[in-house]
């Protein structure tokens, strides 16, 4: 019963979240370099190969999340494998050229010191990597592969959320001093997800080897 | 897989981010004054009072209230007027024309111009003057102060005794030269009294029975404040962006307290008014802000807009 009704919530958290993320794009439209988090980046907004990047990579991480909620939906993978993959030829598309490389250039000037620069690099180092992988697999024809370094790709992707959303906890419940909320979610946020889709992999395909 | 459903659940129940973007900019800045004119004082040097000139100048002191014992007895009872019964004031004499004087004084950030006589006599001075900005704290002041003494003793009273509930006070003033030092530090924490949570903690007592007991957690700055001036060295982003909304809030006011601004904000001037170097004289301090001070106040406004709008919400 739990399944049935999990699978909706997932849904249904899925939709709200990327909602957020949707709002927090909307911020930046109409094209705008002093507002929202750009405020506190006004060092580096005046270079030109930033603000490419910047907007690059909000302007673009959205479709993300419509592309990348189609492909792992069972439906779509058995009856629409057409469907399948024109979204996830747009979605490799979009995160290896645009959002990928933006968000590796945006690592370099991450707010938060070395520590969280290392931590975005490799986000955004694994994030194209796994995704690049999944891609060559599937070419190769390697289908348990190809779903595995999906599951891990897709995994990097969510960490826009759940960065978001660590930090906001870490605020709601110890109201840490504001870089130091950033820092742990820089880290949390993607090793996290890593961690349970590594979890989600091993009790997903050790089902279907017995 | 099953239990983390469950876990996703109870985390939307209690925790939905409501608002979860905050797309209204909302201003803390503490800089709204009155526009009332008065003239700048022309401060004479002396300290001592000899002559008729060397009165005019600030006059700092407590503005203490003045009321019989059961009057008293009753604003101690109430917690929310305690904190009425000392002020600050400055009385700011700003011209003398023959006997008539000119001034205004400055208490809880209300700037209240006054005229009145001025009496002379052997022994000192005598003073009669009256506040006119047509508010309810209007009242007058009758003040007394010896030659070569350095000392303005004096009384208020409200002429609207009743709506106010401390109606009388008195005063023992002392001339200040007001002079902006930058080097001035902060070494208070802040605490705003009026914001704050309630914590329900729980401690073992002797005889091992688990008690619990509530404390109040306020908006509060942390050690952090006392590391940097934003008056003397221009602050990296490094720094402010590590800083909590109650320690950007006052490193930024900390810079027009040092150039006597009168804060009308009741927990800014309390703050401020614990420190002997703090002298609120100026109801507008932009003109006199060094550029280092601007550009702190630039940087440190972006980062508590900042902070306001996504410390607690899910969002950057």
């Amino acid at each position: 019963m739990w399944i049935q009704y999990s699978k909706y919530l997932l849904w249904i958290g899925y939709i709200y979240f990327s909602y957020l993320l949707l709002l927090i794009t909307l911020q930046y439209i109409p094209y705008d370099t002093d507002v929202a988090f750009l405020r506190i980046k006004q060092e580096v907004i005046v270079l030109n190969h930033y603000k490419i990047v910047f907007f690059t990579h909000v302007y673009t991480s959205i479709f993300l999340m419509i592309f990348g909620a189609f492909q792992f939906s069972n439906n779509i993978q058995k009856k629409h494998i057409k469907l399948h993959r024109i979204s996830g030829r747009l979605y490799v598309g979009i995160l290896l050229l645009l959002s990928g490389p933006s968000g590796l250039v945006m690592s370099y000037y991450a707010n938060g010191g070395l520590l969280a620069q290392v931590s975005f690099l490799l986000l955004s180092t694994f994030w194209m990597l796994f995704t690049f992988l999944s891609l060559y697999f599937i070419l190769k024809k390697q289908v348990i592969k190809h779903q595995k370094f999906a599951i891990r790709g897709f995994a990097l992707t969510l960490s826009a959320i759940s960065l978001r959303l660590f930090k906001y906890l870490l605020v709601f419940f110890f109201e840490p001093l504001p870089m130091d909320a950033y820092r742990i979610a820089a880290w949390s946020g993607w090793t996290f997800n890593l961690l349970v889709a590594e979890i989600i992999i091993y009790y997903k395909f050790s089902r279907i080897s017995k | 897989m099953k239990f983390l459903y469950p876990l996703i659940c109870i985390l939307f129940l209690t925790i939905s981010c409501k608002e979860a973007i905050k797309n209204e900019r909302k201003f803390v800045a503490e800089q709204t004054f009155e526009e009332i004119q008065f003239v700048e004082p022309k401060v004479s040097n002396s300290l001592v009072v000899n002559s008729k000139e060397d009165l005019l100048g600030y006059w700092v002191g407590d503005f203490n209230a003045n009321l019989s014992d059961e009057e008293m007895d009753t604003i101690y009872g109430n917690e929310k007027y305690s904190n009425l019964i000392t002020r600050k004031i400055t009385f700011s004499i700003d011209e003398i024309k023959g006997d008539s004087i000119i001034g205004h004084s400055i208490s809880a950030g209300n700037i209240s111009p006054f005229k009145g006589v001025l009496f002379e006599n052997t022994s000192g001075f005598t003073m009669q003057v009256d506040e006119f900005k047509k508010a309810k704290t209007d009242g007058n002041f009758s003040i007394q102060i010896k030659k070569t003494d350095s000392v303005m003793k004096g009384n208020w009273e409200a002429y609207k005794q009743s709506e106010l509930i401390i109606y009388k006070r008195n005063f023992d003033l002392k001339k200040k030269l007001f002079v902006y030092d930058k080097a001035q530090n902060l070494d208070m924490t802040f605490f705003d009294t009026d914001k704050s949570k309630e914590h329900v903690y729980a401690t073992d007592t002797i005889d091992g029975k688990i008690e619990e007991y509530i404390d109040s957690e306020y908006y509060a700055t942390t050690e952090k404040l006392f590391e940097k001036n934003a008056s003397k060295e221009e602050l990296t982003s490094d720094f402010v962006s590590n800083l909590s909304k109650a320690d950007i809030f006052i490193l930024r006011n900390s810079i027009f307290a040092r150039h006597g601004f009168a804060f009308r904000d009741k927990q800014l001037r309390m703050y401020f008014e614990q420190f002997d170097w703090y002298m609120p004289v100026f109801g507008d301090v932009k003109d006199e802000l060094t550029e280092i001070e601007k550009k702190n106040i630039d940087s440190l406004l972006r980062y508590e807009k900042n902070a306001e709008e996504y410390y607690d919400t899910f969002g950057r």
